[in-house]
């Protein structure tokens, strides 16, 4: 997949919205997508 | 894969998972799961239909996902219950600094693991400079 994350919003663990590029701004990633939380 | 939080540490990356449960179940899965990692959610999943991620019958409860079930709780891994959508499917992706996607990796099952290796390799270059 080329290009970038997707300029979106998602929560952190406490319910603030965090932008999903903001994650990676700084730093490498291993984004984990997982199918849900059980 | 959290067998390999060591590996990915030790590249120099850090180790995020996103779901799609309401916060609640992200904050419980991070104490129980991961602790240690950061841990986000997306319920809406927009983000999950934005990196091209599936959502599948077949794939969460096709032949391939149950056998995968039953290798997971042989080696002691039981789900004990689906805090979010039950039938979204997963993926993996190496990010470089500044969020361009390195590698992906779009599941079409629940019984599809990641390649770690692949995925740091792709990297490589953003973690030496990191270091």
């Amino acid at each position: 997949m080329a290009g970038g994350l997707p300029d979106l919003t998602i929560l952190d663990t406490e319910g603030r919205e965090v932008n999903l590029r903001d994650i990676a701004a700084d730093r490498p990633l291993i984004l984990a997508y997982v199918r849900h939380f059980g | 894969m959290r067998g390999r939080s060591d590996d990915i540490r030790a590249s120099g990356a850090d180790l995020v998972f996103v779901g799609n449960g309401a916060v609640q179940f992200a904050k419980h899965f991070k104490e129980r799961e991961v602790p240690g990692f950061e841990v986000y959610t997306d319920p809406s999943r927009i983000s999950y239909q934005a990196l091209g991620l599936k959502r599948s019958l077949l794939g969460t409860l096709g032949p391939r996902s149950l056998l995968a079930g039953v290798r997971a709780t042989s080696a002691g891994h039981v789900q004990t219950s689906v805090e979010g959508d039950g039938f979204q499917l997963g993926g993996f992706f190496a990010v470089g600094r500044g969020g361009e996607i390195r590698y992906a990796e779009i599941h079409s099952s629940a019984g599809d693991r990641p390649n770690v290796d692949a995925a740091l390799a792709s990297l490589r270059g953003d973690v030496r400079r990191s270091q």
